[in-house]
């Protein structure tokens, strides 16, 4: 690292070009690549804010024409479009019986992602846990690198996977189980898929495929809750339990927090899993294995049909609902990383399939 | 995404003037001069084909029903004119049109004819039918063979009206048939799809209830049955009813062969006249000669619920979906050339070809419109 | 007794952590089996006799490198930029935006891409359209 410090009497190490500016001036090939390197760490920026407003500029007429029913209809249909007659609001015009309405698909993505996050966060934990106290050093470093690895592995694969393999497994067996308990809570009884295909399958494999982040977070906390204040509680006679209770979880509690914010962003935005498991209906689910679609899943389904659309209202229809997706992934993803930054004053680690 | 409202009429575009090949001729030309305008009846020599002075790639993708079809015609179509290549590909029918109108591809696949708002929107899109289709309905129930439905019936199914195999309705169509209690599963097809569009016109023309709610289209609005499956493109849809007793599905008689080794049930429809068909050249053939008396001259025309002891009642043409105004004189000719040697019985359309996907040959009353519309293709 | 129930069930969430991932991989290998030949490196899927993968597998590559000559420089540029001259402030907001793009769904970038360049700049399916979002 070469430190160059514009301020007077700064000290300067490295190589001789940097001892000629050692009274704070730069090279005409420092000022370059200073210029140049400005403008590439100013692309995230500037992409970020090209995607925003793309976003929001087409979505404005579909905004106009749904208004305040974007959010209180559980209707989407981009309409008939063999017909000649065109329904109107608000002065814009789309095809005959066109009904924007987002609700089923935030009902959709809120209940897929919460429940993945309801159960990644302690399975996460608890396995980090375990990991860290009970398994042996020599065996700790590979499983901590598969868990890295796991964050890896493509959706798509989990998405084939969860259709071919869980989905019949969970029908089968699994919901005949649980349907046990629509005794009790009405939401929880049959009728299922026959191929698994639904809310709660797509759930159980969002929660597989968001615990390798909240894991690997926590890991990287829990081995730095200081090792004084852990030896010192099992010298004092608390058993592991009560260590890991009364040391390490205050440690990494808000960490926690953090992770499972950035894990919920990317169960909020994952497509191709979700598409290919949760059966792409446009409605909301009669019961937790019901089909319905997500907010990203029905982008990704409906685009091509959306084309078709002659007025091209269903293109910012789909705007609309990217819009709103956006800006939640947005908040949850901000929310996390300052919580990170306040408290531990670094970032967390980016690109974990984050 | 730019949507241009011209005021252009749709047919009028077709049959008024066009343009003479003003961009001229380039390579080797197997005939004279290109046909004039709607006073004569273009025949296929009229039309202006030959091999290109360079290699030209088309490019399609779209329907899944016609796929296999195009994928029979890849090899012939280079054989007989070395220039031209032959790129097909899947996606749905209503992704082939969108394709073709944005210029992703230079043909789309589509089982659907453009609606109305695309033709008045793009002005000089064409529909050119190569063959004719149909759709089977297929089931899965074990032991049972040849079940009787209506169309009437298949539409409360979707509706989620009829759930169980042994309802009275299905059971006063098939006397003496013992059907199970099994419970209905319908499949449906999850991408932009012309099975859809047919599939939903055949059931608009024989259910009231649907043709005022679903109607028919590329997607539409499916009633909510909680039993109901998705799948996407015509194999995924063998593949689900394959894995699910008790299912019903349309599929393309395309893919028919594989839905038939894999042990589903051929539905017969019955048909406008009352009596119960399946999908083979003799009935497709009666729907066709029916339905193609009067095909106006954009080529849109749906060959659903044909009427004739015989005909049987889910038929479409196939479409390649093309723009007239090709970007080169050299892709305009491959086009052409591709699209006479597709439609000739000599060329594309043998019977080897057509009966290995279940198709048959354009009606010979439709030649002279297709070669007129396949005329209008310059660059 | 409470301690033993708790590392009990951290055994068991270690289980589900891992189990999944291997059955994961374990199915993938296993349905793929049959279908592994030689054959899938130089034929390509439009082959109609023998399908390969031989378009997708250059697609993606392509797609790689293309992402490496346009993501690393600017990245490793921008990076430059944060490490050696950014006055502080401005270090940590540019910083922290770069960060807050990795969050967003990557479905958006696609649809804004395809909108924009696809079929905008008509660019078509191209794969220079892909390696833009992807970058």
């Amino acid at each position: 690292m070469i430190l160059v410090r514009r301020r007077a009497g700064g000290m300067t190490t490295g190589p001789a070009r940097v001892e000629r500016a050692a009274r704070g001036d730069l090279t005409i090939g420092d000022r370059v690549l200073q210029w140049v390197s400005g403008i590439a760490a100013t692309v995230p920026l500037a992409g970020l804010g090209l995607i925003l407003s793309i976003m929001i500029v087409w979505a404005i007429p579909a905004i106009i024409y749904s208004g305040t029913t974007f959010f209180t209809s559980d209707k989407f249909f981009i309409g008939n479009l063999y017909s000649t007659v065109l329904t109107t609001h608000n002065g814009i015009s789309a095809p005959h019986g066109a009904v924007y309405g987002a609700l089923t698909f935030i009902i959709g993505t809120f209940f897929t992602s919460v429940i993945a996050l309801i159960l990644a966060v302690p399975i996460s934990v608890g396995g980090v846990l375990m990991l860290s106290e009970w398994i042996p050093r020599r065996l700790e470093g590979p499983l901590s690198t598969f868990l890295e690895l796991l964050a890896g592995i493509p959706s798509v694969v989990f998405g084939f996977w969860g259709l071919t393999v869980l989905g019949p497994l969970l029908s089968q067996h699994f919901y005949p189980v649980l349907s046990h308990l629509g005794a009790i809570i009405p939401f929880f009884k049959g009728p299922w898929a026959y191929n698994g295909q639904g809310m709660l399958t797509a759930s159980l494999v969002l929660t597989l495929m968001i615990i390798p982040i909240i894991a690997s977070t926590t890991r990287e906390l829990v081995k730095r809750v200081p090792v004084l204040a852990r030896e010192g509680a099992l010298a004092l006679g608390m058993s592991r339990y009560e260590m890991v209770r009364v040391v390490t979880i205050p440690y990494v509690r808000t960490g926690i927090i953090a992770s499972a914010l950035l894990g919920w962003g990317r169960a909020l935005g994952e497509t191709i899993a979700v598409l290919l498991i949760i059966g792409v209906a446009f409605n909301p689910p009669a019961n937790i294995y019901g089909t319905t679609s997500t907010l990203a899943s029905v982008i990704a389904n409906q685009l091509d049909e959306a084309l078709s659309d002659f007025t091209g209202m269903a293109v910012r229809a789909i705007a609309e609902l990217g819009l709103l997706l956006l800006i939640i992934s947005l908040l949850t993803n901000l929310a996390g990383r300052l919580i990170v930054r306040r408290i531990s004053g670094e970032a967390l680690p980016v690109g974990r399939g984050i | 995404m730019n949507v241009r409202r011209h005021a252009a009429i749709g047919s009028a575009v077709l049959t008024g003037a066009f343009l003479v090949a003003a961009c001229g001729s380039t390579s080797t030309p197997t005939t004279s001069s290109p046909a004039s305008t709607a006073t004569g009846t273009p025949t296929a020599a009229a039309v202006q084909t030959g091999n290109p002075t360079s290699a030209v790639t088309l490019t399609e993708d779209g329907s899944s029903l016609l796929y296999p079809y195009l994928q029979k015609l890849q090899s012939g179509i280079t054989a007989a004119y070395p220039n031209i290549t032959l790129s097909a590909a899947a996606g749905g029918s209503g992704k082939g049109q969108t394709d073709a109108i944005s210029g992703a591809v230079t043909m789309g696949g589509s089982d659907a004819y453009l609606s109305p708002g695309q033709v008045t929107a793009n002005p000089g899109l064409l529909n050119v039918p190569i063959a004719v289709s149909a759709q089977a309905v297929n089931y899965n129930l074990a032991g049972i063979s040849n079940l009787k439905l209506s169309g009437d019936v298949i539409a409360q199914m979707y509706e989620g009206t009829i759930t169980t195999w042994n309802d009275p309705k299905i059971a006063a169509l098939n006397p003496g048939v013992t059907l199970p209690a099994t419970p209905i599963v319908p499949v449906r097809r999850v991408d932009s799809s012309g099975d859809t569009f047919i599939f939903t016109s055949f059931l608009s023309a024989t259910n009231t209830t649907w043709a005022n709610g679903p109607a028919f289209g590329t997607t539409v609005n499916w009633p909510s049955v909680s039993s109901e499956l998705t799948a996407n493109g015509n194999p995924a849809m063998v593949d689900t009813c394959h894995s699910t007793p008790g299912c019903i599905a349309y599929v393309g008689v395309s893919v028919e062969s594989t839905a038939l080794v894999d042990g589903l049930g051929e539905v017969e429809l019955e048909n406008a006249s009352g009596a119960f068909v399946q999908p083979n050249e003799t009935t497709i053939n009666a729907a066709v000669t029916a339905g193609a008396t009067n095909v106006p001259a954009s080529l849109a025309q749906s060959l659903i619920y044909e009427s004739g002891a015989q005909a049987y009642p889910i038929v479409n043409f196939e479409y390649l979906i093309i723009k007239s105004t090709q970007s080169s004189t050299d892709t305009a000719l491959a086009i052409r050339t591709f699209l006479e040697w597709a439609i000739s019985t000599t060329g594309g359309a043998t019977s080897d070809n057509l009966s290995a996907v279940n198709f048959v040959p354009l009606p010979t009353n439709v030649l002279p419109k297709v070669n007129a519309a396949i005329a209008m293709i310059t660059g | 007794m409470r301690g033993g129930i708790f590392w009990v069930l951290c055994g068991l969430a270690l289980l589900i952590i891992i189990a999944p991932a291997v059955a994961v991989v374990v199915s993938v290998l296993v349905k793929a089996a049959p279908a592994l030949r030689w054959s899938l490196l130089t034929n390509t899927t439009q082959d109609v006799q023998n399908p390969g993968l031989q378009n997708a597998i250059l697609g993606t590559l392509a797609f790689a490198i293309g992402v490496l000559v346009i993501a690393g420089p600017v990245g490793i540029l921008g990076g430059v930029y944060l490490a050696e001259f950014a006055p502080r402030r401005l270090g940590g907001t540019l910083r922290f935006f770069s960060e807050v793009l990795a969050g967003v769904p990557s479905i958006v970038v696609g649809f804004v891409i395809y909108v924009a360049l696809v079929i905008g700049l008509k660019w078509g399916y191209s794969i220079m359209s892909g390696v833009v979002a992807l970058s």
